[in-house]
């Protein structure tokens, strides 16, 4: 498309309107000139005509006074006469337009010099006591006289033809020339609007597109397409301005958009991990509490287990070991990752304490048919979920019930599934085991045992994954909880 | 778009620059032509408005300034009157047709006092001195041929009436004559009366009509003038005698030529007064500029009756 400037347009239909407007007025000055000109000959020639004949008859009128009174004074008349006759035949031969008149007037002038000539003679011979010697004179004079009255006669109805003939030529001219104006007005302004409305359109159209694509991009639209190319100049270089600004901005938001989103992945992240940390120390804390004096107990209990395999009860001192083993793995396991192995040899030890406490109420079943018994996991992570089922699930039962403990491998994980045949859960008691709220209604539970959120987000924590800890459950078909042991960990694990 | 402006722009200015420009008369003529008048005897007759386009011809064919003057009814003294005036305005050279010419000798007198040229036409100045040439159909042929045709046309004896415009007309009287000297070796044939019908139709007419009442032996009308020839087919037509009286006029005007055609005259001597305006226009021009011209040149004539009128028709 080809552009052009505003800037060279609008002075261009100025300079085309001042020439246009210029072109007009003076071709109507330069009509009504001429035309005031043509009457302004008719009524000079008219005149002259006038004069002409006025001054012949008034040279003779003056002759004739001269003849009777022969005084200065009217032979300057008769000579002021016939000077203005002499003028006025020359005024309308120098004018004539038309060869008759023109030579017509040779003549006249011809028969007025002769005739001046004649009454000069008149007037140098005029002797008042004879007339005679001047009467063939006078009479020659008269002659002439009568002639010349004549042609100016004749003359001036061929003048009056030519002064008609003009004024209706002039009149008509001025009819043809209104005729032409008139049209050629309204053709003109006509052109005129049109350039002026083809000019604003083109400046209107972009100025609303423009505005339009401006007030979306104001308003965050920015999906509105391009605008397109403008013919004129300046709206063009708006028009890419614009283009160039939304595609700017629109990477700029992409920008914006992505760091926003790491920056809330970040966050949540240090969210997760102060909450994991925060967790992490409320456990020490409990662990600490747990641990008012572990030595100390540790100690008494190797006491008491040296007291009952003094006195032969070997119940007691099991026990008593066990506890033992407990209270040491928690004691030198609690801050670092365990063996699947180690974790289920705790296990078992509460399972042994815990089947001392409830006796054959409570039963215990362990299926290990993995091969990655070395896998790295949390520590204290299924006896949390044992505990959960012993203390939720089976304790409405009066803590009788069984406990099923499998571990097996799958491709890429192994899975330990915990399932009680206790009361069960509703759905929305899932949910809340799940996120913790359930821990947090449990007052006894939040201050003596690490909860089931806490080995969910530990589990998650370690195996960087969303999906290590799943439950199911049924009201009145007990509960199973999942876990999900990745083998890599950076290829370290296994 | 200022290419496109600038366009229109020209073609307005164009367009108002014509309308602006009204056809006004500039004096474009040449200012130092010569002067010649031409006073003819019936300046609106058909005969005398050929003569004028020829003179007028002359004038832009050889550059000089004309003028037609005349009398409306061959009227002597409006005639000689306006060949003074001429004088007094002292024109370069005047061409008239002197009917009478003696009374014009005058003013052909004071023409040549003052060193004008004057040119006769169709009739001669009284002497050939007061002129400087004369064009002219040559009256003693018209007058021949015309007296031939009637008589071939009566076929016999001939009882003859002769209307003139005057009877003292010098080409009609020459014509007269030729008919006389005509008619002197025919036995029998005479001329039974004249008349004049001073070139006014309406008198030819009451003038024809007498003539034919007081001799119904008429059978063949000469006649000089041009201007009531079809007025006199008309008497003859409403007498019934168009096929009895054999009439021969003068000049194939318009009306003669119907007149012709409608059988109610037999023919017209036609003169060929476009050749004579013109040849008084190129001599009067020639004169004044010294050259020689003839002191006597003759136009053409002819009969013209029903058998070649077409060919007049298609030449006028």
């Amino acid at each position: 498309m080809k552009q052009r400037s505003i800037q060279k347009q609008l002075p261009h239909l100025v300079l085309a309107t001042v020439i246009i407007m210029g072109v007009f007025a003076a071709a109507v000055v330069f009509g009504w000139s001429r035309s005031a000109r043509r009457y302004s000959v008719i009524v000079a020639q008219s005149s002259a005509f006038t004069q002409l004949s006025n001054g012949i008859n008034q040279a003779y009128v003056d002759l004739d006074c001269y003849i009777q009174n022969p005084d200065d004074a009217s032979l300057e008349k008769y000579n002021i006469s016939m000077q203005s006759a002499a003028e006025a035949a020359a005024e309308i031969k120098r004018d004539a337009q038309v060869q008759d008149i023109y030579y017509a007037i040779v003549g006249i002038e011809n028969m007025l010099s002769e005739a001046n000539r004649i009454n000069l003679e008149i007037i140098d011979r005029l002797d008042l006591n004879s007339f005679n010697d001047i009467y063939s004179l006078l009479s020659e004079s008269q002659t002439l006289l009568t002639y010349m009255n004549l042609r100016v006669a004749a003359v001036n109805t061929l003048q009056n033809e030519w002064m008609q003939q003009q004024l209706t030529s002039t009149t008509e001219w001025i009819q043809r020339l209104v005729f032409l104006l008139i049209p050629l007005l309204i053709l003109i302004l006509c052109t005129l609007l049109f350039f002026s409305l083809r000019i604003a359109r083109r400046i209107i159209l972009p100025i609303q597109q423009i505005s339009a694509q401006a007030n979306r991009l104001a308003a965050g639209d920015l999906s509105v397409e391009d605008i397109p190319d403008q013919s004129l100049l300046e709206f063009s270089m708006i028009a890419q301005s614009l283009n160039k600004m939304k595609s700017e901005l629109s990477v700029m938001i992409e920008k914006i958009r992505e760091q926003s989103n790491i920056a809330a992945r970040l966050h949540e992240t240090e969210l997760e991990n102060l909450r994991i940390s925060n967790d992490l120390k409320n456990t020490e804390l409990r662990i600490m509490q747990a641990q008012i004096n572990p030595h100390f107990l540790y100690n008494t209990l190797n006491s008491i287990g040296r007291l009952a395999y003094s006195a032969g009860d070997h119940q007691v001192v099991q026990l008593i070991e066990a506890l033992s083993d407990m209270l040491r793995y928690n004691l030198n396991h609690i801050e670092r990752s365990i063996t699947l192995r180690e974790e289920l040899e705790n296990l078992k030890n509460y399972m042994y304490i815990q089947k001392t406490r409830f006796g054959d109420k409570l039963t215990f079943q362990i299926q290990t048919n993995s091969r990655r018994m070395n896998l790295r996991m949390p520590c204290l992570t299924l006896q949390p979920i044992v505990e959960n089922a012993i203390v939720h699930g089976l304790s409405p039962y009066n803590y009788e019930g069984n406990i099923e403990v499998d571990v097996m491998d799958e491709d890429q994980w192994t899975l330990v599934r915990i399932h009680d045949d206790g009361v069960g859960m509703e759905p929305s008691d899932i949910e809340k085991m799940v996120s913790g709220a359930f821990e947090a209604s449990c007052q006894s539970v939040k201050h003596t045992s690490i909860g089931f959120c806490n080995v969910k987000t530990r589990l998650n924590s370690f195996f960087d994954k969303q999906d290590c800890v799943t439950v199911r459950s049924e009201l009145g078909e007990g509960t199973t909880v999942v876990l999900k042991l990745y083998c890599e960990k950076g290829g370290q694990n296994v | 778009m200022f290419r496109k402006s600038s366009i229109i722009c020209c073609l307005m200015a164009i367009l108002l620059i014509c309308s602006g420009c009204s056809p006004t008369q500039q004096s474009t003529f040449d200012k130092d032509m010569r002067r010649v008048v031409f006073v003819s005897p019936q300046k609106e007759l058909p005969v005398w408005v050929q003569a004028k386009s020829g003179f007028m011809d002359a004038a832009r064919d050889y550059g000089f300034q004309a003028e037609w003057l005349g009398s409306e009814d061959c009227d002597l003294d409006e005639m000689t009157r306006q060949i003074s005036i001429a004088i007094a305005e002292e024109v370069d050279a005047i061409i008239t047709c002197p009917l009478t010419p003696g009374v014009f000798d005058q003013v052909f007198s004071q023409a040549k006092e003052k060193g004008i040229p004057v040119i006769t036409v169709a009739v001669d100045a009284s002497s050939p001195e007061l002129r400087s040439a004369f064009i002219s159909p040559d009256y003693q042929e018209i007058g021949r041929n015309q007296a031939a045709a009637l008589h071939e046309a009566v076929g016999g004896v001939m009882k003859i009436g002769v209307i003139m415009s005057t009877i003292d007309s010098q080409n009609q009287i020459i014509q007269l004559n030729e008919l006389e000297r005509y008619i002197q070796d025919l036995d029998g044939s005479e001329i039974v009366a004249y008349g004049q019908d001073f070139a006014n139709p309406t008198t030819g007419m009451y003038v024809f009509s007498e003539m034919l009442e007081q001799h119904p032996e008429i059978n063949a009308v000469f006649v000089t003038s041009g201007d009531a020839v079809s007025n006199y087919g008309t008497i003859l037509a409403g007498k019934g005698l168009q096929d009895s009286v054999v009439l021969i006029g003068m000049d194939a005007v318009e009306e003669n030529i119907q007149a012709i055609l409608n059988g109610e005259i037999y023919g017209v001597m036609d003169q060929d007064y476009y050749q004579m305006g013109y040849y008084s226009g190129e001599f009067a021009f020639k004169i004044l500029s010294g050259e020689t011209v003839s002191d006597v040149t003759f136009c053409d004539s002819m009969l013209v009756t029903k058998e070649n009128v077409q060919q007049i028709m298609d030449v006028k």
